[in-house]
């Protein structure tokens, strides 16, 4: 019996040890391999302007940041003429709306005619059914989705016209980094999930021809929407079910990450909105497992990848739930000395994992021009076990919600905390654009 | 060889005659075929007798009996394991010895399986050494030239046949300097670190190759978009990897310790950090470098080492000094000659640091002597191309790396065919009287029997085979027998009782060792021997190695050597009454005789001479010279 539960403990922990070690393989796989790392760069000369694009806007009480978002899109560097914004609301939002339109009105009066807004009173009202009642208006080659609170880089469309006309793609998805990164404890590790899930692993994904797609800044051709009858409007996690659904269609996904490029977020304002939008999605994750598509996907490897995606949240609470069963058994038992070592093992590979989110942080820091703190890694480090916990947590509530059968949208609440403080900032992250973006005059 | 080389480096070829023989020529030698001839030269002329000399040695019994015993799940070692050495190579050697489909005796002896694994080793060192010159110095002559001394050099024969952690370790740190001069990707990199570690874990003196490993990886890395992962990464795994030492210490309560090392012996707790400390302060008196020429190292040096090859040592560090002068004054291959050159000094400094030096530590310094041979020979040779630019005569394109082709032939007919440690490894059965030790045992001796044993058949007693004893639960090593207090406890020993030792096994060395010992650990196997009568002996024929069997019989001690009983063939009398005549009264544990380094001892000088079993130590006209001179004053 006691013979059995070590060998249980062994392999439970070098299971553990196996998806750590693949999980850090992922993070550095672009830096291994310095083809995809030039690959994912954005081009520096671009076409003319051939695509026309509908940005979708899905928006829902941001009348705090619609507005600016708006302007943004419509003030790019890109014809006007070939472009479109639609902010989707829901009829009853009328904040949002007036917002939107005062935003309209005085695009209008300077010649800017592309925007207008699509309001929806049907259900549900989740932001995959705004986007097919967008979708179904659009009149762009290229349907793209912008959140209400992005900063996508004005040169963004030029990017995706060259890439889609050079190589002859028909889905994009174009980095995001989230980039307050001292706003809260847990803001630096959630900045650098992003950085490294961007930068890096959906680079893999792509080349192994699985990719889990972002919220925004992903471009599709809109004749493949529509083939594909859009999004899924029960899913919490539309855009990553779009993206298996694509994978299950051996459609190719060309990734871009250039940290000059990359469209711009913010992590939620507190610890609550965190866990909400992490159960929101490690729920969405769920229901796409659940539906089962990922098991149509061409190849047995990357059906084994698509179940190591979407399972991903529900094996770090795992990993979260080890470290203090392991510790305790360390403790409280008298361990043969070769299983006490092996329980070890994941405790390196967590440890290589906070050491990569450190050298990433400053990877990050450079790359967008901020100064880090001097015990940044120390903080990394006191609020590397918390962090696992908290989304260890989030991961059995979404399960919890799931059985209870709770689906509804825990919406994250939107300051644009990644605006105010970064102004100086970003115009030196936007070099190229400095001429016409100025932030202290939009902001 | 010659034309091997010529036909790679001849690359400018423009008449129609040569565009017509010498590609041809060259698709099928040039580059394919060098390493391939070198490696076999190596397999041949390490395999041919690698089971017949040399003769065992007690530390290759030790490595074998602590990797049967991870073998068969008992732990590190079948003794206290008081972390003498870190545990990688012996490990290795157990999932060697899992893999054989004949078990741990598979040719024979178990230490002869050890060297099959050795052999496998010494043969992906050779390739990657050549891998390793073949960059540095642009030429593969060059390369060829360093595979060949490494290979073929009479040290390597003889300390690179046994299974030492030595050899396995030379091989990780040459996989790890492959890795992180040849590695263009990040995981290549992180890789040498993971190596690095190994390396390590299986000899912890890799730690002296660590400054030219950062130097390269920074080398590598510090141009490349991954370079603080690469660093931070490499740093990282190898220091994981070699925390799983203390960590395993620490696990089972042996990290600290406030016993000194060995005084486990009595009661003491083994310790990690004690351990270290003793291995640390190993220091030998008589060790310094400026204790010419009477001290240790330079005994070593001329006795041990350069009796058997005087070529790479002097060769070897005049090359290395060249080496140096070179990187310091040509700024376009400073690179590769102080890599090399710096290979060659972090471990010479750890020989001459003044510490216990053992005969085998010179191992990871060969390939790297080696090395600077290749690159200096490759400078060097280079001024016989300056011909080429006065008379357009063509043959001088070939001549530099025709010398050097020439060079490494006949350094390698040299080395095999007339160096006197060359010919004896080809032709010498040594370990031959093991065999028949062994082999007398099982007929003969009862099975639980107390048999007091050296550490090189301790793996064959104790595996199970077939025949009369399945094995032999009661055959310990002197070493153990005198020092771990578990063995003399299971033994019924308690402190002294040597009489419940019933069988003295005597390898050759082991009465020296005794006799010579320092300290009094030894008492009890000592007084087991002496109090011993020998009943079977078997000498090397034309040789000065022997062994015995000894039963343990009187109450009076027997003395060293005694007479051998008469055995009839296939009649066997263990309990044959000892000859007294050869009894000696008194233990001849004595003070250390002066000895003098040049005082060389080629045949039949048992007591006064540390065992070797090198048959013939020549370098006799220098001895001679420097003996007369010693008479003069």
């Amino acid at each position: 019996m006691t013979t059995l539960l070590l060998w249980l403990l062994c392999g439970f922990s070098l299971l553990i040890s196996a998806q750590a070690a693949y999980t850090v393989y992922l993070m550095l796989y672009t830096w291994n391999e310095g083809q995809a790392f030039e690959d994912a760069r954005a081009p520096r000369v671009f076409r003319p302007p051939t695509l026309s694009f509908t940005a979708l806007l899905p928006a829902r009480h941001e009348e705090a940041v619609i507005g600016r978002t708006l302007e943004r899109v419509m003030q790019t560097h890109y014809p006007p003429g070939m472009l479109e914004a639609i902010v989707i609301c829901e009829a009853g939002d009328s904040g949002t709306i007036a917002a939107a339109q005062q935003t309209i009105d005085r695009l209008r009066a300077e010649g800017i005619t592309g925007a207008r807004v699509v309001t929806f009173s049907d259900l549900p009202i989740n932001k995959p059914h705004g986007l097919n009642k967008g979708l179904a208006q659009a009149r762009g080659d290229i349907v793209t989705v912008f959140d209400a609170e992005d900063d996508m880089h004005p040169d963004i469309f030029n990017v995706i016209n060259t890439v889609m006309v050079e190589e002859s793609v028909r889905v994009v998805q174009s980095g995001v980094q989230l980039m307050n990164y001292d706003s809260s404890w847990f803001a630096a590790h959630n900045v650098l999930e992003y950085y490294f899930w961007f930068k890096s692993r959906l680079h893999f994904y792509a080349r192994s021809g699985i990719t889990p797609l972002g919220g925004n800044t992903v471009f599709f051709d809109t004749a493949l929407l529509h083939e594909l009858g859009g999004w899924d409007e029960t899913n919490l996690t539309e855009d990553a079910e779009i993206g298996i659904r694509l994978s299950a269609q051996n459609e190719r996904v060309r990734v871009i990450y250039d940290d000059e490029f990359v469209t711009k977020e913010e992590t939620p304002p507190n610890l609550r909105g965190f866990i909400r939008q992490r159960t929101r999605w490690n729920q969405g994750f769920l229901q796409t497992l659940q539906k089962g598509v990922w098991q149509t996907m061409p190849r047995r490897a990357n059906r084994l990848r698509a179940l190591h995606i979407l399972s991903f949240p529900f094996v770090q609470a795992v990993q979260a739930l080890y470290v203090p069963i392991s510790l305790a058994m360390l403790v409280l038992l008298k361990l043969p000395v070769l299983v006490a070592i092996i329980l070890f093992v994941p405790g390196y590979l967590l440890f290589a994992h906070y050491l990569l989110t450190v050298v990433g942080l400053n990877s990050f820091a450079r790359a967008h021009g901020l100064r880090l703190r001097r015990h940044g890694p120390l903080l990394l480090l006191v609020t590397y076990f918390p962090y696992l916990c908290v989304l260890g947590y989030a991961a059995g509530r979404a399960l919890w919600r799931e059985r209870l059968g709770l689906t509804n949208w825990e919406k994250t609440v939107h300051t644009g905390a990644h605006r105010q403080p970064l102004a100086e900032v970003l115009a030196v992250a936007y070099p190229i654009a400095a001429g016409s973006y100025h932030p202290e005059t939009t902001d | 060889m010659a034309t091997i080389a010529v036909s790679s480096v001849s690359t400018g070829a423009s008449s129609a005659q040569r565009r017509l023989s010498v590609p041809r020529l060259r698709a099928v030698m040039g580059g394919r075929l060098t390493l391939p001839l070198v490696l076999l030269a190596a397999l041949v002329s390490h395999a041919y007798h690698l089971f017949s000399y040399p003769n065992y040695t007690g530390d290759e019994g030790i490595y074998m009996e602590q990797a049967w015993s991870v073998l068969k799940g008992v732990g590190l070692s079948p003794y206290t394991y008081f972390y003498d050495h870190a545990p990688g190579g012996w490990i290795m050697i157990a999932a060697w010895l899992r893999l054989l489909p004949g078990g741990v005796l598979q040719w024979g002896t178990a230490i002869n399986s050890g060297r099959v694994f050795i052999l496998l080793l010494g043969l992906a060192s050779t390739a990657l050494l050549f891998r390793l010159a073949q960059r540095l110095s642009g030429s593969e002559a060059s390369a060829a030239l360093t595979a060949i001394v490494f290979a073929l050099s009479p040290l390597s024969f003889y300390y690179g046949r046994m299974v030492l952690l030595d050899n396995i370790m030379v091989f990780w740190v040459l996989l790890a300097l492959e890795l992180l001069t040849n590695g263009r990707t990040l995981f290549a990199l992180l890789a040498s670190g993971l190596v690095f570690g190994i390396a390590i874990l299986t000899k912890e003196n890799a730690v002296y190759f660590t400054p030219i490993m950062v130097y390269l990886l920074y080398n590598n890395a510090h141009k490349s978009h991954f370079f603080p992962f690469g660093v931070v990464g490499w740093i990282y795994l190898l220091f994981a990897i070699v925390s799983f030492y203390p960590l395993f210490a620490l696990l089972k309560g042996e990290l600290f310790g406030t016993d000194a090392f060995l005084l486990q012996a009595r009661g003491g707790n083994v310790n990690l950090l004690g351990a270290v400390q003793w291995q640390m302060g190993r220091s030998d008196p008589q060790g310094s470098i400026f204790n010419y020429p009477h001290g240790t190292f330079w005994s070593t040096v001329f006795t041990t080492w350069a009796s058997k090859d005087p070529i790479i040592l002097a060769a070897g560090m005049t090359a290395t000094a060249f080496n140096v002068v070179v990187g310091v004054l040509r700024r376009d291959v400073r690179h590769a000659y102080l890599v090399a050159a710096a290979l060659a000094l972090l471990f010479a400094f750890y020989l001459v640091r003044g510490a216990v030096l053992l005969e085998f530590y010179i191992l990871p310094l060969l390939p790297f002597l080696a090395l600077n041979i290749g690159l200096a020979a490759h400078l060097l040779v280079q001024p016989l191309r300056w011909p080429l630019l006065i008379a357009k005569w063509r043959a001088w394109r070939r001549a530099a790396p025709a010398v050097l082709s020439s060079l490494t032939i006949a350094l390698g007919i040299y080395f095999v065919a007339l160096e006197p440690t060359g010919r004896d490894l080809f032709t010498v059965q040594q370990t031959g009287l093991e065999a028949a030790q062994i082999a007398y045992i099982r007929d003969h001796i009862p099975c639980n029997d107390v048999i007091m044993i050296s550490d090189d058949i301790y793996v064959d007693l104790h595996e199970q085979v077939g025949g009369r004893c399945h094995f032999f639960p009661r055959a310990d090593s002197h070493f153990k027998i005198s020092s771990d207090p578990a063995v003399d406890q299971r033994l019924g020993i308690n402190n002294g009782n040597w009489r419940a030792i019933k069988w003295v096994i005597v390898s050759y060395g082991l009465a020296y060792n005794l006799a010579h010992a320092t300290n009094d650990y030894h008492k009890v196997a000592w007084n087991a021997y002496l109090h011993s009568a020998p009943v079977w002996q078997q000498r090397e024929r034309g040789g000065v190695v022997s062994v015995e069997i000894r039963k343990v019989v009187a109450s009076e001690p027997v003395g060293v050597g005694g007479t051998t009983h008469p055995v009839p063939a296939g009649h066997h009398t263990p309990a044959a009454a000892p000859s007294t005549s050869a009894t000696r009264p008194t233990p001849p544990i004595r003070a250390r005789q002066p000895r003098y380094w040049f005082d060389v001892c080629v045949t039949r000088c048992p007591a006064r001479h540390p065992p070797s079993t090198a048959r013939t130590t020549q370098f006799g006209w220098f001895t001679g010279r420097l003996r007369a001179k010693r008479v003069a004053h």
